[in-house]
């Protein structure tokens, strides 16, 4: 636990009458965003604190700590469920650049900050912010292989926090040669970087990455990739070190006959893991200790519910493990189970109030700003 | 079982000194009389006990900036406290003092709720602090802009207009708020 008396900034008195100010800095500190966004008129000594950014450091590492809260995605909304004993606290977001997008992607979520761009092309890359509504379009990337609309292609994003800053890798591969090995296709990667606002050429891509989101890890966006066609196809997994930015792949577990079922990359209790998703209602996680050393992976358990409802699903896939050690998966799109390890009984996880068909994506509940370069939440 | 052997291990060496007992004085002259180990959950009365080589047990411990009423309150939690931690040292029975601080709070208005941080505030006892806090933080999360200004006493200094913009500006943070 946060002990108050130590590393507070220091807030004037004459915020609170009845209360010092270190008192209020503390309280606000514990509300979510759309209290602290209604209270922002209370008065402006108020005002100043809630964009005082030791203010913003302190709520979103309070907001941490607790359950993210829930970003729901149909094809042209967006809707938040925020925690509260039931989870009914669902709204509709005014996204006034999703017009723009043919189709909403999610790619990525960090500190409260999601990366927004389109399924079809991604050309236009949106930082925002679900909790107060603040978005910053990205300038769009210029790569040196064509992208024009006759040509095809596809790309990946990766987005996260890395030395003080946020980055935003994005790559693209040419689709001119269909019958040919995906290897030989030509790609680019680019990154962005909040301070210097500009896209900078990474190089050549070793690997085909198809999964259009990373996930973030120690300094690493990770991927699924592919290598091969058709049958002969494999799933390697794909990282980018920011530090050394280079591209590595990433040794998977001996999993066992892996033509059954998908795989998924994810974090796991702090460790990197890898979800083995089986047809059927089972699911495999497999967890690496030490990151990057393929000795250190270890099954840590399966996941096997006792379902008593009768759904038609395909595999069960882990979303994100809840402060109570409790499992959300999702069984099929708008359809989440919470399953319980020590008990093997899953439950239907209902959100009042959300659509019938939605993908999830968790968020830290935070008035982190996407123009702010660096970021209000450096940990500490 | 368990417990019984906990607790008689534990107090063993408090009941060979006849349970020790501390003296505080709150600000209208009561002066309670505080078994040791409870009295010491409030750092400013360890500290003064700790630093001060002439005190005797007969020291009565003047605390000027808590009144008797928040005396009671903080005494009742630390005391259940010291109650949980002498039948479970290991680990606090968790359901258990969820229970007890959710009765604990409700019979607490508003005012004593902040009188009550104050006290603890002052007596410098971080776990009730951090408590009180969190208390007054979910009485007014989903309250009115009105509420919230009564609460703490805050003094609108924005203009009409400015106070308007800015309830236009985050108009949907304004639905699903309940009534004082």
């Amino acid at each position: 636990m946060v002990s108050l008396s130590t590393n507070i900034p220091y807030f004037p008195d004459t915020l609170s009458e009845n209360l010092p100010g270190d008192i209020i800095f503390d309280i606000f500190s514990r509300l979510p965003v759309k209290s602290l966004c209604r209270f922002k008129c209370l008065s402006k000594p108020m005002y100043s604190m809630l964009h005082n950014p030791n203010f913003i450091k302190k709520h979103i590492n309070r907001a941490m700590m607790k359950d993210p809260s829930m970003l729901l995605r149909t094809e042209f909304r967006l809707y938040t469920a925020e925690e509260d004993e039931k989870w009914s606290k669902v709204r509709k977001l005014k996204v006034p650049f999703a017009q723009s997008l043919e189709k909403i992607q999610i790619s990525g979520s960090c500190n409260g900050l999601l990366c927004i761009s389109d399924q079809r092309r991604n050309e236009d890359i949106f930082i925002y912010n679900p909790s107060t509504g603040v978005h910053r379009k990205l300038p769009a990337p210029v790569f040196d292989i064509p992208t024009i609309e006759s040509t095809c292609f596809t790309s990946s994003l990766g987005f996260g926090f890395h030395e003080n800053e946020y980055k935003l890798l994005r790559s693209i591969y040419l689709y001119d040669k269909p019958f040919e090995n995906i290897e030989s296709y030509e790609c680019e990667a680019r990154m962005y970087s909040f301070s210097t606002n500009n896209w900078r050429k990474i190089g050549e891509i070793p690997f085909h990455i198809f999964s259009r989101a990373a996930i973030m890890f120690r300094n690493n966006f990770v991927w699924k990739a592919s290598r091969g066609i058709v049958r002969g196809m494999s799933v390697p997994v794909v990282a980018f070190d920011l530090d050394r930015e280079e591209f590595w792949e990433v040794p998977r577990p001996e999993i066992v006959n892996p033509r059954q079922g998908e795989i998924e990359v994810g974090v796991f209790k702090e460790h990197f893991s890898i979800y083995h998703m089986w047809k059927g209602d089972r699911v495999d996680i497999w967890t690496m200790k030490e990151f990057g050393v393929e000795q250190s992976w270890r099954k840590l358990f399966v996941i096997r519910p006792k379902l008593t409802m009768d759904e038609g699903f395909l595999y069960l896939k882990p979303l994100l493990v809840m402060r109570n050690g409790k499992i959300l998966i999702e069984m099929r799109e708008g359809k989440l189970i919470l399953y319980d390890p020590r008990t093997k009984i899953a439950t239907d996880f209902k959100i009042r109030g959300a659509p019938i068909w939605f993908q999830m994506t968790s968020f830290v509940d935070s008035l982190v700003s996407p123009f702010t370069t660096r970021a209000e939440n450096e940990s500490g | 079982m368990s417990s019984s052997i906990a607790s008689s291990s534990s107090s063993s060496s408090s009941s060979s000194k006849k349970e020790k007992k501390i003296s505080l004085k709150t600000s209208d002259g009561e002066v309670f009389e505080v078994e040791e180990p409870v009295a010491m959950q409030l750092e400013i009365v360890r500290s003064f006990f700790a630093d001060n080589e002439d005190v005797t047990e007969q020291t009565v411990m003047p605390l000027p900036n808590v009144s008797t009423a928040a005396m009671h309150g903080i005494l009742e939690y630390c005391r259940a406290h010291e109650e949980f931690r002498r039948r479970m040292p290991e680990a606090a029975p968790e359901e258990e003092v969820r229970a007890f601080e959710a009765g604990y709070v409700d019979r607490k208005s508003n005012e004593e709720l902040k009188e009550m941080i104050l006290a603890a505030n002052y007596l410098n006892i971080s776990k009730l602090l951090d408590f009180l806090t969190g208390v007054a933080a979910k009485r007014i999360e989903n309250k009115s802009v009105e509420y919230v200004r009564a609460f703490f006493g805050v003094e609108n200094d924005f203009t009409p207009e400015e106070e308007a913009n800015l309830r236009r500006e985050y108009e949907w943070a304004f639905e699903g708020v309940d009534e004082d």
